[in-house]
């Protein structure tokens, strides 16, 4: 398998041609390319992706799509894994994110974005999905012991519920063990010192940002 | 002398309409729009004034007497809705006081209910799909109605067989409870008609008549969910944009019919989907602003003003959506940069908004004050403008003192 095919997934990968990358992903595979080096393909085209979508040459409706391509191949790709060598890819321990949508509110979008957006940039992120009570974060962040926990919210109940899942931090002496970041619908300067986090974004690109200076990390490493 | 109740109306009611049609008026209104401060105000939780139109209006009614808008939003049919809900088992929402806790807010669920590979088959016949997939898909106790039988079949000896749809138990209990719930439905929109004449009568002007969502955000809400709605625009745009072509000539038509029947000719529209980061100005463009706007045209044709509110934040979008027919259209904002939109709008649609939601809600009555009246200096000069909370109105969770703070600053500053 040449890496002329590689470079060509990477390529339509990046420039959502979901049927083309699909097609040729699977022949690939088929014809035996290694699935673990066919992820690290899709996480170079990622990259691209969300580079474009930081200089806004893409929106929500390119990461959505490339997230769906990605979950495709992943699927295609990780049965195989078993079978194929260790790759050894696994180096550094990745900087782990907490994220989830804080109770009372079902809204997922853009914490999903963020997610991706982290993902992307070598995080691993937790997701506690939406309507996440507070103890659910604590379980979280006792189990996995995050460098950041991002609290999603597009309703204004959310604000309190901001404020509820930090204060419960406090309560049960984990809040210093990592920065907090807030976001989603009107979540603004205000809301962030209201609910006592660390910091707040109005976009997925703002949410890596706050990550990567916090974790004093370069842009797009992993 | 002491005004009468019907002088302050028609005043309130003339301040309002002027700054609408982007003139001055004798001061910057200030409405009573708000998601569900009314009852927290009046002390009900949301659970009960989902269910009792008594405390409903009871609620909204203190609300406007003791805030004294110059407008205010009515609220029975978003509000006064739980038992409907309940008899239709209505799938795609939460509400209070039904599957979520009594003091829970409403929510709308993202669903699909309309599968990827179905938008032929709506476009060939939308009545019959919506009869047949998309109302027992979205209300279970109607799900018997996916065996109505093909309209121009009951047609004569057609009835003889294909009314036998109609024989089933399971049919008979649901038209059984479309009867029960059609019966809460009368109420709410018989009481929804007698409390605005009451609050006419105190003084108080309902500020719209009906309301109306863009097709692109309908095809997103109620048939393909927000996820699949976006990748459809990229996988699939030629078929969305057959069926908001289809629903611009049928449905949109129809409801603005309906809309310029109504005595208070403000129209409502919502809209969600076309805001700063959901979609590219390109996307923005093509596929949502030209319908959007063929239908405010429709709107403004029909003799209507509609009161578009713009959830989020549109800055970006000012230029394009101020191509529109001046003084004709009010355009709410959330979190759109309000100073930027008076800069870019002025004299061309009237804007409205600018009290975030995080200032009334964790804010002073202070921080409120300088706010609003920094607002009326900026946003007010020349006229065409309404103040207002930045989320849907007032937040259900705002400060009692920061809500009279905003209403105490523009009456005290904003006469012009």
């Amino acid at each position: 398998m040449s890496d002329a095919e590689g470079q060509r997934l990477v390529t339509l990968l990046a420039d959502m041609q979901e049927a083309e990358a699909l097609e040729l992903a699977r022949r690939m595979l088929d014809a035996g390319f290694d699935p673990v080096k066919l992820l690290g393909l899709c996480r170079e085209a990622m990259a691209i992706v969300g580079a474009r979508y930081e200089a806004q040459e893409y929106f929500l409706t390119e990461l959505m799509l490339a997230g769906e391509m990605l979950t495709e191949i992943g699927a295609m790709a990780k049965p195989l894994i078993g079978q194929a060598r260790d790759a050894g890819t696994a180096a550094a321990a990745p900087v782990k994110v907490v994220i989830g949508t804080v109770h009372g509110d079902l809204h997922d979008i853009g914490k999903n974005i963020v997610t991706f957006m982290l993902d992307i940039n070598g995080y691993e992120v937790v997701d506690l999905g939406v309507n996440v009570p507070s103890k659910a974060f604590i379980d979280a962040v006792r189990e996995h012991h995050p460098a950041v926990v991002g609290l999603s919210g597009f309703l204004t109940l959310a604000f309190d519920a901001m404020k509820d899942t930090i204060d419960a931090f406090r309560t049960a002496g984990v809040r210093e063990d990592f920065r907090v970041m807030i976001g989603g619908g009107q979540v603004d300067e205000r809301v962030m010192k209201f609910a006592g986090a660390d910091g707040f974004g109005q976009n997925a690109v703002e949410a890596v940002s706050l990550c990567d200076g916090w974790t004093g990390r370069a842009r797009h490493a992993g | 002398m002491e005004k009468s109740a019907q002088q302050l109306h028609d005043e309130r009611w003339q301040r309002v309409q002027t700054a609408m049609a982007c003139g001055i008026p004798d001061r910057v209104p200030i409405p009573m729009m708000n998601a569900d401060f009314h009852a927290r105000y009046a002390g009900y939780t949301l659970g009960e004034v989902f269910y009792d139109a008594d405390k409903l209006e009871r609620a909204v009614e203190k609300t406007v007497l003791d805030f004294e808008p110059d407008c205010f939003e009515q609220q029975h049919t978003r509000i006064f809705v739980g038992r409907q809900l309940d008899l239709l088992d209505y799938g795609p929402m939460e509400w209070p006081g039904g599957r979520i806790g009594p003091d829970d807010a409403f929510q709308y669920l993202d669903q699909e209910i309309m599968k990827a590979d179905e938008y032929d088959e709506l476009l060939l016949d939308p009545s019959w799909y919506w009869l047949s997939k998309v109302i027992p898909r979205t209300a279970r106790a109607l799900a018997p109605l996916a065996a109505f039988p093909y309209p121009p079949l009951l047609t004569f000896s057609g009835v003889a067989v294909h009314t036998a749809a109609f024989g089933t138990p399971e049919m008979k209990q649901a038209m059984d409870r479309l009867h029960e719930a059609g019966k809460c439905a009368l109420e709410t929109v018989t009481r929804e008609r007698a409390f605005i004449a009451r609050m006419a009568g105190l003084g108080f002007p309902a500020q719209r008549g009906g309301a109306l969502l863009c097709p692109f955000d309908f095809v997103v809400d109620f048939l393909r969910g927000g996820k699949n709605g976006m990748l459809d625009m990229m996988r699939r745009e030629d078929k969305l944009q057959a069926l908001i072509d289809r629903l611009m000539k049928t449905f949109v038509r129809r409801v603005v019919d309906l809309n310029a029947r109504l005595p208070n000719k403000v129209v409502f529209v919502p809209l969600h989907w076309g805001i700063d980061g959901f979609m590219s100005p390109a996307q923005f463009k093509r596929i949502y602003w030209p319908q959007l706007r063929t239908m405010l045209q429709m709107l403004i044709d029909a003799g209507l003003h509609p009161l578009v509110f713009f959830e989020g934040n549109v800055t970006s979008r000012l230029e394009i959506i101020a191509d529109i027919p001046p003084g004709k259209c009010t355009y709410q904002f959330e979190t759109t940069d309000i100073a930027r939109a008076k800069d870019v709008l002025g004299g061309i649609a009237c804007v409205r908004g600018g009290v975030p939601a995080s200032l009334l809600i964790s804010g002073s009555p202070g921080e409120v004050q300088d706010h609003v009246k920094m607002l009326i200096r900026r946003i007010g000069k020349d006229g065409g403008y309404i103040v207002d909370g930045g989320a849907a109105g007032i937040p259900r969770e705002a400060r009692v003192e920061n809500v009279r703070a905003m209403f105490d600053t523009v009456k005290a500053y904003g006469a012009y």
